[in-house]
């Protein structure tokens, strides 16, 4: 059924780098006061042809009027991001997707690399029993941005635990919400197998849309055939529902 | 000022959202205004519930879009029960797309159209890439096309336009069977088929390997397939569809001929552009200070 979105121009107000990842800050008036954690944006940075599609991003954080985006470097619109300077205009289409449900602050909650983004924004407006992050190294700053209290898991050592942060569920943890790419969800699902009806992922799909027009995002359902659109169905699904 | 009529049937404006790119149609009821259309077309109803072909189905391309869908809907049962009661009460002109595996098929599909619901448009996909059988398939042969069309013209007297694959050599030849079959417009046109590569993976783009290229990089080979149906059918409605992504891409349709012209891709990339189109084409033929119909087919006659 219907959801309200809409098309607003966010300026960028501030932009904090860290090697590869970065937050960037817009003033996004309407949308920031309206998106719930879990929810994304569709970002599109220049009004040309080419790259034809926005991309879709969690929010990081919202608050007064400002929207956060905790964004990974990998190719054009994200490098695009990374060029803009404060000041200039970008467009976002959103609220967009479900959101977590407000499960209070005894949940476990687990991101790896970008996929921090959604968790923290429920961290910072519900808090949380654990909240553990995955990177891959040590980057200088990156970890301050983070609410006290973060449990960080570096694959490599060099800050905080090692590994990964899977390594450090039981499985028997009450309610989960994970995001994080591929490989973390897997071994999610193991970790999490008697518990999957209690474990909610946010997924990443190709997207042209974003909001359930254009039938090009899906995941495959557990239960039966078919598939679920990750942007209006989701993108938080219990992992008892879907299969990756 | 931009009010269309095709036959008995009037559209308040030229401007109507193509299958597949608007998804059952309500997604946006609450975030635009519809009544500012002039229609809407759901995405394409099969007889039988289609999951739609696996993932990845959609890859960007310079300035384009290759999707590989594969006519995902919950079939005309699920429509009928579901999405039209929803549908009926939208402020906006609904027009129906169908596309069968037969011939059989498509006039089981029209018969129930007619007999469960009141909409008075109805657009023939013949056209899809995407799909084992049928689509395209009943394009590539006149005769099997003629036939289609004069049983579908059979079912019923309300509107029907037939929606056919690009074709920048052989279009004339289905054109003709299009008009002689007693069709009230054709559409022109869905897709290309197209594929991409993925080089770091070294795969192709889609699992389907290939599906059908939208967006601006299709609209001028769209455009000349319009003006050349037009110089040799000046008479035969045209509703244009490729690469619309403004105001100045539909009064180009227009002035070779287009009667309407469907909005596709630019809905996933600008969700409220569309409905502005229509007045930003009154204002276009105020500054030039012609009419709809002055424009239409100005370049053609
Ligand atoms: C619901 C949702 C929420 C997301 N939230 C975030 C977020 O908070 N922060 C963030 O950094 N990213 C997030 N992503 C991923 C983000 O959308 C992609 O990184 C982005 O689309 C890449 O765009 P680009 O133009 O820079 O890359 P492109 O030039 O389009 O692609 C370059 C390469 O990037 C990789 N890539 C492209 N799309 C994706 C994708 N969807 N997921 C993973 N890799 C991809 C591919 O390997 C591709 O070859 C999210 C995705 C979804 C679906
Ligand atoms: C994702 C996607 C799905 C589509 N699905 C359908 C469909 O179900 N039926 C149909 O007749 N055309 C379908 N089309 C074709 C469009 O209706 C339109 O004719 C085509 O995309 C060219 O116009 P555009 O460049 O404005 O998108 C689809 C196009 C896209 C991009
Ligand atoms: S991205 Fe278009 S339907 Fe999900």
């Amino acid at each position: 059924m219907p959801r309200k979105i809409r098309s607003e121009r966010g300026e960028l107000i501030k932009k904090r780098i860290f090697g590869e990842f970065g937050v960037f800050t817009f003033a996004l008036p309407k949308i920031a006061e309206e998106v719930m954690p879990g929810q994304f944006v569709m970002l599109k940075i220049k009004d040309e042809k080419d790259p034809l599609l926005a991309r879709p991003f969690s929010v990081f954080y919202a608050e007064d009027k400002v929207l956060e985006l905790f964004v990974k470097r990998v190719g054009r619109t994200t490098t695009e991001l990374f060029a803009l300077n404060t000041g200039e205009r970008v467009n976002f289409l959103g609220p967009l997707g479900n959101a977590f449900k407000n499960a209070g602050s005894s949940v476990v909650l687990i991101g790896g690399g970008s996929g921090v983004a959604p968790l923290n924004f429920y961290a910072r407006k519900y808090g949380f029993g654990r909240f553990l992050i995955g990177f891959p190294s040590y980057l200088e700053g990156l970890f301050d941005i983070f609410p006290d209290g973060v449990d960080i898991v570096t694959e490599d050592g060099s800050f905080g635990k090692k590994g990964y942060p899977t390594d450090y569920l039981s499985g028997d943890e009450g309610i989960v919400y994970a995001c994080g790419p591929l490989p973390m969800l897997r071994s999610l699902e193991k970790k999490r197998s008697k518990n999957l009806e209690n474990t909610y992922v946010s997924l990443e799909s190709m997207m042209g849309c974003g909001f359930g027009i254009c039938a090009g995002c899906g995941v495959k359902k557990r239960k039966e055939e078919g598939y679920f659109r990750v942007c209006s169905d989701g993108p938080i699904f219990s992992f008892s529902r879907i299969a990756i | 000022m931009l009010k269309v009529k095709l036959r008995d049937v009037e559209f308040k404006n030229p401007i109507i959202t193509a299958a597949g790119t608007f998804g059952k149609g309500y997604e946006l009821a609450d975030s635009f205004d519809l009544s500012k259309l002039g229609g809407i077309i759901p995405k394409t109803i099969t007889l039988k519930k289609r999951a739609g072909n696996p993932f990845p189905r959609l890859v960007e391309t310079p300035c384009g879009l290759i999707n590989s869908i594969g006519l995902e809907n919950d079939g005309i049962e699920s429509f009928v029960k579901n999405t039209y009661p929803v549908l009926k009460r939208l402020p906006v002109k609904i027009i129906a797309s169908i596309s069968g595996e037969t011939i059989e098929e498509y006039v089981e599909l029209l018969k129930i159209l007619v007999l469960e619901t009141d909409i008075e448009v109805f657009e023939i996909n013949l056209s899809c890439p995407n799909v084992e059988k049928g689509g395209e398939e009943f394009s590539q042969d006149v005769e099997v096309l003629t036939d289609l069309l004069l049983k579908i013209r059979d079912v019923t007297e309300r509107l029907l336009w037939a929606k056919l694959p690009p074709d920048v050599y052989g279009i004339i030849d289905r054109v003709r069977a299009v008009v002689s079959s007693g069709f009230d417009a054709v559409v022109l046109s869905n897709t290309y088929r197209a594929t991409y590569v993925d080089v770091d993976k070294m795969s192709y783009s889609l699992a389907k390997e290939h599906g059908g290229l939208s967006g601006p990089a299709i609209l001028p080979v769209s455009l000349y397939i319009v003006k050349e149906v037009k110089k040799a059918f000046p008479d035969f409605p045209v509703v244009a569809s490729g690469g619309v992504f403004s105001v100045e891409d539909v009064v180009r349709y227009i002035l070779v001929g287009a009667h309407l012209v469907e909005i596709g891709t630019m809905n996933f990339v600008k969700p409220e552009k569309v409905f502005t189109l229509p007045d930003e084409l009154a204002t276009y033929l105020h500054r030039k200070k012609k009419s709809l119909g002055e424009i239409r087919g100005y370049l053609i006659s």
